[in-house]
């Protein structure tokens, strides 16, 4: 299973292809659903960890001064 | 005259499903985040848009925080879980920010003219980063999601 920084790159670089009309539609969302479906897994885990900022079914938003 | 919740711009998706026909496309990159204070009150019926009252004034910035707010990059619309339409994108992470008493973050369409109001995000406190990271970290569940199969 590519990793989800993986699965980012070929998304970003198909959402350019399609942007320009290089790739196919189905192409480009299946690229999309990939990192998307990654994405979730990965902020899934860090949202179990408490010493994570993750937010856990709303938004976090954190300072660091 | 207070933020008290988040939610979705009604006169927006209205438009979207409508005969308006308004093009939002959620997979751009270039919707933008725009930081409000505690002194605006949003309403979810009635806003319409970035620079349109309540958020003609009131907006916060600084030092790498410019007016208008920055991108909101790495955008999906997927199903996720099934039956539920999720918008993401990459958590905003802005280094050495200075500036004072953000409390709302506002979507909004930048590549339209209308800058048309998509989501706004009540922050819970008053954030006021001085020469520090400042970040917006998403939920597992995006940005938001929508319930299509109740």
């Amino acid at each position: 299973m590519p990793s989800t920084e993986t699965l980012e790159k070929k998304f970003l670089e198909a959402k350019e292809q399609y942007a320009a009309g290089k790739l196919d539609g189905n192409k480009y969302q299946k690229a999309k659903s990939d990192f998307a479906l990654a994405r979730v897994e990965e902020r899934k885990a860090e949202e179990a960890d408490p010493n994570h900022p993750r937010g856990n079914g709303i938004a976090s938003v954190t300072e660091e001064n | 005259m207070a933020v008290t919740a988040s939610g979705l711009y009604l006169t927006t998706f209205i438009d979207i499903l409508d005969t308006t026909q308004l093009a939002i496309d959620l997979d751009l990159e270039t919707h933008k985040i725009a930081l409000f204070s505690n002194s605006i009150t949003p309403s979810f019926s009635a806003d319409t848009a970035y620079g349109v009252s309540p958020y003609n004034g009131n907006e916060v910035t600084g030092t790498n925080w410019a007016s208008g707010g920055v991108a909101v990059t790495t955008t999906t619309v997927t199903e996720s879980p099934t039956g539920t339409l999720m918008f993401d994108a990459a958590d905003v992470s802005v280094g050495t920010a200075t500036f004072t008493g953000a409390r709302f973050g506002l979507i909004y369409a930048d590549a339209l003219a209308g800058n048309n109001a998509i989501v706004g995000i009540n922050f819970g406190s008053d954030y006021s980063p001085n020469a520090g990271t400042f970040s917006i970290t998403w939920a597992s569940t995006g940005v938001f999601a929508l319930d299509l199969t109740p």
